[in-house]
């Protein structure tokens, strides 16, 4: 157990475990009734990393990010952070009949078309995934726009975005999949430890609604 | 007017908002000028009364997704190419009838952070559209010919050869050289050679079926790529073409002058499945035809060379 856990007590982490599970059911349930995009979403896991641990982390987390195509978004408000979609390249393409009669495809080479389409889609599960998690928290967060990264470049970018600052991060993961596409990815999102007070308040504040605690 | 008003009025960016049940709040005079309808025309009414294609999923996953979950979303011209149809106001109508936009959208809040309405931005991309695809075409294209050029006829023609393979349908290439060109550029310069290329790699282009590429392979060298055809019928085209080009009569100010060409046909097969490998066997039957007396079709499979009388040179000065 690192250092940096004892930060939050098992309880809050606990309880944090539920909002995110129950966030990640609204926003599953909120993607198929809103815009007919089915995703099942794994029981989130989470911990608290070092900040310059996270880009490790997740490298270790994810076999070979020179086969992957990476979508990454920030976004703030008291809750901020960066979220980070990773899917393996190509399932992207399977995602393309998602746009199936809507697209005008001739002229553009198939990266492409997968590039654009990964940012319209992750930036729309993104958005469903971490409204509901503010709204669970009493949060409004505002967005960034999404920026794609191919293979090689991953590495280098998820070096740059946590680079040290000798803070920590919260970070979560989870696994989704869309049912009738049969593509699948990794969802990670790193909160900046500059919300930890306000995110121990926000617990205490659940607590004491749901758990009478 | 505010500050505000101002910029929203005058910016360079279309902007209009419309709330939950899509009816126009705010309308600037970008939107007016591109779209021809003003403000007063559209206001409190649903946007899909004047673009019913906006009932479209594409559409709907776009607005939905900013009003059920707050976020900033993306409408991207290479996925949609426009949002709102428009004019193309640029000098490259003639080939882009349709202003191309790459558009956002977010969240506007009231007092109690609810969505009430949802801001949509058009930014006009129609211009980097155009450079783009002279940027492709550039990559993709022999500028004197037209024809594809080599790196991107070998792109080509290894996809094709996939596609031949996965469905074990037939394929072939044809090598083809202009017979004695140097003489030509030795006789009547540099310029009337170029004039003979263009003009052969017109007439190459002009009697291949749709399904066929043609590419700008060398200097004097051109290559067919025949999708879903044997060397029998592949021999059979060569053979139209090379009569063709002996014919033709081409015309360089006072002087009018022949050439002709010979030609190497290869097919796809289990011993001749790599790139290079088919090329090199149409390369090898083009040597042949050379060998053979030039303006000749030989075939790498069948070892049948056309029965044409070579001509030492069918250069005809005039």
């Amino acid at each position: 157990m690192s250092e940096t856990a004892s930060l939050m007590t098992p309880l809050e982490k606990d309880v944090l475990q539920e909002i995110m599970n129950i966030s990640f059911g609204q926003a599953a349930a909120g993607l198929s009734e809103v815009i007919n995009l089915y995703v099942t979403l794994s029981v989130p896991y989470i911990d608290v990393l070092a900040h310059g641990e996270v880009a490790r982390y997740i490298k270790g987390k994810i076999p070979d990010t020179g086969e992957m195509s990476m979508v990454t978004q920030m976004f703030s408000g008291n809750f901020s952070g960066s979220s980070i979609l990773i899917f393996p390249h190509g399932e992207g393409k399977k995602l393309l009949r998602l746009f199936n009669g809507e697209l005008g495809t001739e002229g553009h080479d198939m990266d492409v078309l997968e590039r654009e389409s990964l940012i319209e889609i992750s930036n729309i599960i993104i958005g469903a995934c971490i409204s509901k998690i503010a709204e669970m928290l009493g949060d409004v967060v505002s967005y960034s726009p999404p920026r794609f990264y191919a293979r090689e470049q991953i590495s280098d970018a998820l070096r740059e975005s946590f680079e040290a600052e000798g803070a920590f991060a919260i970070f979560f993961k989870t696994l989704f999949q869309f049912e009738e596409y049969d593509a699948r990815g990794y969802l990670f999102m790193v909160s900046n430890g500059a919300a930890l007070s306000w995110l121990k308040q926000s617990i205490a504040n659940y607590l004491q609604k749901y758990a009478g605690a | 007017m505010q500050a505000h008003d101002q910029i929203f009025q005058n910016i360079n960016l279309g902007l209009m908002v419309l709330d939950r049940d899509l009816r126009v709040r705010a309308w600037n005079r970008w939107m007016e000028l591109h779209s021809s309808l003003s403000f007063a025309e559209v206001e409190g009414k649903s946007i899909l009364q004047f673009y019913p294609h906006l009932a479209q999923p594409e559409f709907s996953r776009f607005f939905k997704s900013v009003l059920s979950f707050g976020n900033y979303a993306f409408f991207s011209q290479k996925l949609h190419r426009q949002l709102i149809p428009m004019k193309n106001p640029h000098p490259s109508v003639a080939h882009i009838p349709y202003m191309q936009q790459n558009c956002t959208a977010g969240p506007i809040r009231n007092d109690q952070r609810a969505i009430e309405s949802i801001y949509i931005t058009i930014q006009d991309v129609t211009e980097y559209v155009m450079y783009e695809h002279r940027l492709v075409e550039m990559s993709r294209l022999d500028p004197m010919t037209r024809l594809l050029n080599r790196s991107h006829l070998e792109q080509t023609l290894s996809e094709e050869m996939s596609r031949a393979q996965r469905y074990g349908t037939p394929l072939s290439v044809l090598m083809i050289d202009i017979d004695f060109f140097k003489s030509i550029n030795d006789t009547y310069g540099h310029v009337c050679g170029d004039q003979v290329i263009k003009a052969i790699a017109n007439l190459l282009k002009d009697t291949v079926r749709r399904i066929d590429v043609v590419g700008r392979y060398g200097g004097e060298e051109f290559c067919c790529v025949l999708p879903e055809t044997a060397s029998d019928n592949a021999v059979l085209l060569a053979e139209r073409l090379r009569g063709m080009v002996e014919e033709k009569v081409h015309t360089f100010g006072a002087h009018t002058l022949k050439v002709t060409i010979s030609v190497g046909v290869a097919e796809l097969s289990p011993g001749r499945d790599t790139l290079e490998r088919l090329v090199n066997a149409a390369d090898d039957a083009l040597y042949r035809s050379k060998h053979q007396g030039r303006n000749r079709v030989t075939c790498a499979a069948l070892e049948e060379s056309a029965p044409h009388p070579a001509s030492a040179s069918s250069l005809l000065a005039n």
